[in-house]
């Protein structure tokens, strides 16, 4: 507390949170402890039919009881928070001034899980709540796991989730992690993720972003080991009034690596976004390609953009490249639908959805990728983006 | 010309030529043929100077000096010229100032003075109807958007303007349809004299049709197995490598 | 890679041409900055006095601002008292002509290559000569004032087109919009003044050449472009300065106003003193360079071509105010050994219709640092708004770096935003290809960066774009396969 106090939150001044006044946003409502737990009566699966290994976070602290490890070689601890440090982002220091506990998930080596890890934060919403979760996950040697991350709230919930966690990925293992943001629409959320990859390491990284008063999504992808092959996919519908802020690290510090990140965005109302991807190719991370893609559709008067795709290059090396479009629906593409009678909104929507649903290629599992489908085109009916 | 002896060279650490021994006088066309892998453009890209490939073994004489411990523009300036199985794109550079940078350089090097811009002019019209290439194309960046007969009759252009001593064509005719493939065979022919040879790398025997060789070789698994004349690359077509393959196993 | 390393090092033997010091004998103000510089360097001018209010406004507003620490260069702390901010080719009177201009000062004009003796010139080109901090010579006045143009030094201006200077000095960048601009604003000497009058296309570049040559000197040019409604003009400036050990500051103010219908073309061949290859000395260029389209289909073209300077710190930027006014931006930025260039451009659309195009073609060579820094601002009223953007970086070795940083501001639904950026080394195989055909390394290297160069050389009038290949070439010297 006392590192954050001298740090402060940050405020609009500061570069990294140009457009993202989360201070402002926490004035008035921050009560600062954290509410008690009540009884759960809503259901904490995500996907229906497919069974996973739950961790229940519950006004963002680790509840056993509700939570239900069915694989055995899942191991789940509970350890004492890391002493801070200076160099770390204002609400992870925030985040480890009220969390009490470090919540240690691992995959042991050569284990492929069978069934996904689910971390749900239940937030219980008879008060506002400030919830602070940490944990941290490693996926030993040749392991392989997938982990579904996601709110369940009321609609009517108001809350502010400080999250924090690092992934480990060792040599060989492969990471799937998918990150379903549709908590609330007073939801305030700060991710801040870092995952760190060894060689041979193979990782997917989903941000799905749906409902949120604001989001802040701090993703880190630390490259620390040769010919590792790593995609960030993100999506993000904004509606209502919604922020919803990317920043995106993919740090290249050994050579050979591969990574790809596409993130695109649909902007409606007064939604605004912000991406902010940076790419560093290290001075020992020869050969490595490295590309970034960030394509945005602005649909209403009123919605916004920043974007701004960074590229540090140190190593000559290299491949990379960035490309980034904000723009509207292909007039010309809408016109050939409606020119074979389909009416003007379902043809926008089957658009939407087909921009949105190049994000999900590489989601491996059918069933997950069938059901984050489903999510998006149902945020696009309720939305009126149709 | 060129005289090749017990020549040994690898990629990274793998081996690709294993001793090869070749003799090419002076208006000669000797053809080179072999299966996928036996060393055909390793063997073009040693004799270009291609800094991958690493001799470990073996000499190169080309007209008396020792070609191996030139760099690649040396090699050229003295006579040797590659036409590319790909050639590269360099965006920005049109063919035009590439050929004149390059051929003012080789004249340079022979205690010729350089081409006036007229002169040049002058020279690579002659030379473009050899090819039958449009100056269009040579305004153009060099290669971008070429589809691959325009890049490969750009190769024997660029080899009718600069005249070299000893010209290697490999696989020339990959992704070429029979009428680019006449095309670039009567560009060489007409350039075939008593002063130059020619070195036409190639699986198919389809080329020699129209490049008739004085000599066919067969390259196998990094070594030349079998030394011929022209009816060896009609007998090859006839039995396939397999044949080769077959009777080196039973020696 | 041995090979290489000797190639990195042969770059960095590369000797900068134009580092002989002329001896002139001149004039200067102490060291220092205060109050008292400012009236001096106003008195010395004989300014009214609105300008020296003007100036000192500036100085005061100076004093409560912070140098910026956001580009992506790093350089020892500038000491602002160690700077002589005035010096001036000791002459009797203003030259009346020519033949009154001090033959030794001509001499030093013609070793850069530039002539000042109109008969002399051929190519049609007028030019402001601006030696340390003062304009000491403008060719071809005449002819232009028969059209009604005016170019001349800015201290002319202010003494013979004092409305003009008042109406639009400061009118796009305001003496208080950076540290930099401001410093410049309060302690600016002079530099040149161009007005187009309405419907008149200017029937020659026009150019001036800065050059740098007395010691411990700041060269503080401002230049002020007037183009009224459906006026054209293309405009050139070169620089150079001597060889010094210690780093010399450049803070240059360039301010383009284009009405109704004009159009104005900027080009720049930066070739400051770059400093040695241990990074001793070199000029610290930062630069404010604005433009703004304040009528409808106005347009405005800044093309650079950045090769000298040990910091350059320069976003040539367009405000895009009229309706259908277009903003473009080309630029080669080249650094070798310590070289650290933080540059690119603003394009804020507040029209409606408004159209910008950016294309930047980075090179990094030895351990030189070489940022990319541009901003595409798309406000809420400008409908349609159109804006196209092509970062690309080349390194050349493997001891430099690139970097891009594009903010892309996006608030009106209406527009259309596309930004493309790719890095890469230069290709063995085009080397390769090269050597095959006979041309050695260097040549080929210079052939390859050339033709990636191209699409912004092509902006550059003919004569410009020559002396850019040229310098282009001479600066990656001996680059890397």
């Amino acid at each position: 507390m006392e590192l954050l106090s001298e740090k402060g939150l940050p405020t609009s001044r500061s570069e990294e949170y140009r457009f993202t006044p989360v201070v402002r946003n926490l004035e008035g409502i921050f009560s600062g402890a954290p509410a008690p737990a009540a009884p759960i009566t809503a259901s904490l699966d995500l996907i229906p039919g497919i069974s996973a290994n739950l961790l229940v976070f519950v006004n963002g602290r680790y509840s056993p009881n509700h939570s239900k490890v069915i694989d055995n070689s899942l191991t789940v601890k509970t350890a004492a928070t890391p002493a801070p440090k200076a160099d770390q982002d204002p609400f992870d220091l925030l985040n480890q001034a009220f969390a009490d506990e470090l919540i240690e998930i691992q995959v042991p080596d050569h284990q492929q899980l069978v069934h996904p890890v689910a971390i749900v934060y239940y937030i219980d919403h008879s008060q506002f709540v400030f919830a602070n979760p940490r944990w941290s996950l490693r996926l030993g040697t040749g392991s392989r796991c997938t982990v579904l991350e996601y709110t369940v709230a009321s609609s009517a919930a108001s809350f502010f989730n400080n999250k924090q966690s690092t992934i480990e990925v060792r040599e060989n293992a492969r990471l799937d992690y998918i990150l379903i943001q549709r908590g609330s629409r007073d939801e305030v959320m700060v991710n801040n993720t870092a995952v760190w990859l060894s060689s041979s390491a193979q990782a997917l990284c989903y941000t799905c972003t749906l409902e949120g008063k604001l989001v802040r999504n701090n993703l880190s992808l630390i490259l620390d080991g040769e010919g590792i092959d790593a995609h960030l996919h993100g999506l993000y519908l904004v509606t209502g009034q919604s922020l919803v802020d990317n920043h995106s690290v993919v740090d290249h510090r050994k050579p050979n690596s591969f990574s790809n990140e596409l993130y695109k965005g649909v902007m409606d109302d007064n939604g605004k976004a912000v991406f902010n991807g940076k790419i560093f190719v290290r001075t020992d991370a020869q050969k490595t390609n490295a590309f970034q893609s960030n394509r945005n559709i602005l649909l209403s008067e009123n919605s916004n953009i920043h974007t701004k795709p960074q590229l540090e290059i140190w190593a000559d090396d290299v491949k990379c490249s960035h490309g980034c479009t904000t723009g509207q629906l292909d007039e010309e593409a809408l016109f050939y639908l409606r020119s074979r009678g389909i009416p003007k909104d379902a043809a926008k929507g089957l658009l939407l959805t087909a921009f949105a649903g190049e994000t999900l290629e590489g989601i491996h599992d059918e069933a997950i990728r069938g059901f984050v489908e489903s999510l998006i085109l149902e945020k696009l009916h309720t939305a009126h983006l149709q | 010309m060129l005289k090749i002896q017990n020549l040994h060279a690898q990629i990274e650490d793998k081996p690709i030529l294993n001793g090869i021994n070749l003799t090419v006088n002076a208006g000669e066309v000797h053809a080179i043929m072999g299966p996928n892998g036996s060393g055909k453009s390793t063997l073009a890209a040693t004799l270009s100077g291609r800094e991958e490939y690493t001799v470990t073994d073996g000499t190169v004489e080309f007209m008396g000096k020792n070609l191996l411990e030139m760099a690649p523009e040396e090699r050229a300036r003295e006579g040797v010229f590659l036409a590319f199985q790909y050639p590269v794109e360099i965006p920005g550079v049109s063919t035009i100032n590439f050929m004149k940078t390059a051929l003012n350089q080789i004249r340079t090097h022979r205690g010729e003075a350089p081409l006036d811009a007229v002169a040049f002019l002058k020279l690579m019209k002659e030379k473009m109807k050899l090819v039958e290439i449009d100056q269009s194309l040579l305004n153009r960046s060099l290669n971008e958007g070429f589809s691959g007969g325009e890049k490969k009759r750009n190769e024997i252009f660029q080899m009718a303007m600069l005249e070299p001593r000893l010209a290697i064509l490999d696989e020339t005719d990959s992704g070429l349809d029979i009428d680019a493939l006449r095309i670039v065979a009567n560009g060489v022919n007409a350039l075939r004299s008593k002063n130059n040879a020619i070195i036409v790398v190639t699986h198919y025997q389809r080329l020699l049709d129209y490049i008739v060789p004085d000599f066919v070789h067969v390259l196998y698994k990094g070594r030349i197995v079998k030394s011929g004349t022209k009816e060896l690359a009609l007998e090859l077509e006839e039995k396939g490598y397999d044949w080769i393959k077959a009777g080196l196993a039973t020696v | 890679m041995a090979k290489d390393d000797h190639i990195i090092q042969e770059i960095t033997t590369k000797e900068y041409e134009h580092g002989w010091v002329a001896n002139l004998e001149s004039e200067s103000a102490p060291k220092g900055l205060s109050e008292e510089i400012v009236r001096f360097i106003s008195q010395r001018k004989s300014e009214p006095e609105w300008l020296l209010e003007w100036r000192l406004k500036a100085y005061r507003h100076w004093l409560t601002m912070e140098e910026p620490k956001w580009p992506n260069v790093t350089y020892p702390a500038i000491n602002y008292q160690d700077i002589i901010y005035y010096s001036a080719p000791k002459k009797k009177a203003s030259p009346k002509s020519l033949d009154e201009i001090d033959p030794e000062l001509l001499k030093t004009f013609e070793k850069l290559g530039i002539s000042l003796t109109e008969q002399k010139r051929l190519t049609g080109i007028a030019v402001d000569a601006v030696l340390d901090s003062v304009s000491v010579a403008t060719t071809f006045k005449e002819k232009l004032g028969e059209l009604g143009i005016i170019f001349c030094s800015f201290s002319e201006a202010v003494h013979e087109h004092p409305d003009l200077v008042k109406k639009y000095l400061g009118s796009v960048v305001p003496a208080t919009d950076n540290y930099f601009a401001a410093l410049n604003s309060a302690v600016f000497s002079d530099g040149s003044f161009c007005y187009i009058p309405a419907g008149v296309r200017c029937p020659m570049e026009l150019s001036t050449y800065f050059r740098i040559n007395a010691a411990n000197t700041g060269q503080f040019e401002r230049t002020l472009i007037v183009a009224e409604e459906g006026s054209y003009v293309s405009y050139l400036e070169g620089c150079t300065a001597p060889m010094r050990d210690e780093n010399q500051l450049h803070a240059a103010v360039v301010e383009i106003y284009a009405m109704k219908n004009a159009e104005v073309k900027y080009s720049t061949v930066q070739n400051w003193y770059p400093g040695n290859k241990e990074g001793v000395g070199g000029i610290y260029n930062f630069v404010t360079k604005r433009g703004l389209c304040a009528g409808d289909h106005s347009k405005i073209s800044w093309t650079q071509v950045e090769t000298g300077s040990a910091i350059t710190w320069k976003y040539p930027s367009c405000v895009l105010k009229g309706d259908y006014s277009v903003g473009e931006f080309y630029s080669v930025a080249v650094t070798n050994n310590f070289q650290q260039a933080d540059t690119g451009t603003k394009m804020i659309h507040l029209g409606k219709h408004t159209k910008s195009r950016i294309v930047s073609k980075g090179i990094s060579a030895g351990k030189s640092q070489n940022s990319y820094r541009g901003q595409v601002h798309i406000h809420k009223r400008a409908v349609n708004a159109r804006n196209f953007s092509q970062c690309d970086s080349l390194l050349l070795g493997d001891k430099c770096g690139a970097h891009t940083f594009p903010y892309i501001d996006v608030e009106n639904d209406s527009a259309r935003v596309e930004h493309e950026a790719t890095t890469s080394k230069i290709g063995e195989d085009q080397i390769f290809y090269c050597q095959q055909r006979g041309i050695d390394e260097e040549a080929a290297v210079a052939l390859i960066v050339n033709g990636y160069a191209k699409e912004v050389l092509n902006q550059l009038p003919m004569e410009f774009a020559v002396e850019a290949q040229k310098l282009l070439a001479l600066t990656l010297e001996g680059s890397v396969g």
